[in-house]
């Protein structure tokens, strides 16, 4: 084209090139702009999750100082429940016994049910206080070296019955040990594999639970992995919160995870939750390396 | 469609037909007074336009237009975009990371990019599969694209267009084999 080549061509070339490299300027600084941005989403998410975990902390501390109150106002009026209703208990043995065939069937059978009920009614409000007062309790076992297959054979064991179909298994290296206090490590096992034995039991085909550990940045990494009925974002957000529960009233006391969480941050660990509503969940407690 | 896209195409009816026709292109489809600002989006309609104008001027079908201007639109870009390209060593490695690098680059640059999805699989030592999937349904321009880019690392290939869009699949399946001639 005999066009191209004349002058007005070159100035059409030459702004051309200017411009490009205006546009160029503009996107080296949008570039810029935007990872910076990124950096700062970041920052903002980590500040949020912190500020999440520090509201978790005051939230279970407020708990604590209201637990012992509680607690406290609870246990005395529960104690001579429960031991009047033994008294009751044996009194109604005598009572009956010297009726004879005298007493009425169905109010023998209902008088042995219904203190039975609130027998059971008044040892679980005890388990309930027990766990409440977990918070403020001043511990007087101390934390110290315990391996970690040990404790968690041990776990299995005590849960040997709950465990029952499912597929178990266990991949921990025999040398990792972490510095917790010993009841205080039972109950946060028992509480994760139970969890997940009750997200199991809603798998019908193949319930499977893997336990393994592994290091990473000092710190000491045990996964527990369940193929259940996993947790929907919203329940996610809240299984921390003191007694917040996907069970059936009556079932759970939703306490379980608050204190696990709470054992485990008091010897600078953290529990991390990912799970897949319909596929299962990890639960990653992470510890530091004694 | 970003203003970029109008830039390459410019440079390429300027190059192949002179500035005059390009002046014509955009008096008969273009809004009057157009100019094409590179971060800027403009109507997808004007570039479909313009690229029929194109096809009529060179008594052209559309179809063979936009995989044309797919070959020229790869260096275009390579040219504006140098420093993204080079962290590619390989044709497989480019077209692999279309969619983890390539197109979160894009994203970095451009609000709303509205960029077609892409996802490629490397099948064997020599072919790659690529599912490619966009509203605006411009497969033919990606194909032309991946032309452009095996040009551009000096490797022959060939695409099969197994599946497309324009005959009513979900999605189009470009099956890309480099050739060892």
């Amino acid at each position: 084209m005999t066009e191209q080549f004349g002058p007005y061509y070159d100035a059409y070339l030459r702004e051309k090139k200017a411009r490009r490299e205006i546009e160029q300027l503009l996107e080296d600084s949008t570039r810029q702009l935007y990872e910076k941005n990124q950096l700062l989403e970041q920052q903002l998410a980590q500040i949020k999750s912190q500020q999440n975990t520090l509201l978790q902390h005051e939230k279970l501390s407020t708990l604590g100082t209201l637990a012992a109150g509680l607690a406290h106002e609870i246990n005395n009026p529960l104690a001579f429940i429960i031991s009047n209703l033994n008294t009751l208990s044996y009194y109604t043995n005598e009572l009956i016994s010297t009726c004879g065939d005298k007493a009425n069937p169905s109010i023998v059978h209902d008088t042995y049910e219904i203190v039975d009920e609130m027998t059971k009614g008044s040892l679980r409000i005890k388990d309930i206080v027990g766990n409440l007062l977990f918070f403020s309790q001043n511990e007087t076992d101390h934390p110290q070296q315990i391996n970690l297959t040990k404790a968690i054979e041990l776990a299995i064991i005590m849960l040997k019955a709950e465990l029952s179909g499912i597929n178990v298994q266990l991949d921990i290296a025999a040398e990792h040990e972490v510095f917790f206090n010993p009841s205080e490590l039972s109950v946060v096992l028992v509480n994760l594999i139970l969890n997940a034995i009750e997200a199991c039991e809603k798998n019908e085909d193949e319930p499977l639970l893997k336990i393994k550990s592994h290091l990473a940045n000092k710190h000491l990494h045990i996964m527990f992995i369940d193929n259940g009925c996993g947790m929907s974002d919203e329940t996610q957000q809240k299984i921390f919160h003191p007694f917040f529960t996907t069970k059936t009233v009556g079932q759970g006391t939703g306490m379980g995870l608050p204190m696990t969480l709470k054992m485990t941050t008091k010897h600078n660990g953290d529990i991390q939750v990912t799970s897949i509503l319909g596929q299962g969940t990890t639960v990653t407690l992470i510890l530091p390396i004694p | 469609m970003k203003g970029i896209i109008f830039n390459i195409l410019e440079d390429m009816v300027v190059e192949k037909l002179g500035m005059a026709a390009w002046n014509s292109l955009l008096e008969k489809n273009a809004p009057q007074g157009r100019v094409y600002v590179s971060a800027k989006n403009y109507d997808d309609s004007e570039l479909f336009s313009l690229a029929q104008a194109v096809g009529d001027t060179l008594q052209l079908p559309l179809a063979d237009v936009v995989k044309a201007f797919g070959h020229y639109l790869f260096q275009g870009l390579v040219e504006r975009h140098q420093s993204v390209v080079q962290r590619f060593a390989s044709f497989d490695a480019l077209v692999l990371g279309i969619h983890d690098v390539i197109h979160v680059e894009v994203n970095k640059l451009y609000v709303d990019p509205s960029l077609p999805t892409i996802s490629c699989e490397k099948t064997s030592d020599n072919t790659i599969k690529m599912f490619y999937h966009s509203p605006r349904q411009l497969c033919l321009c990606a194909e032309g694209l991946l032309y452009g880019a095996a040009d551009y690392y000096k490797i022959p290939i060939t695409i099969q267009h197994t599946q497309c869009m324009h005959l009513g699949a979900e999605q189009c399946e470009l099956i890309i084999e480099q050739r060892h001639d």
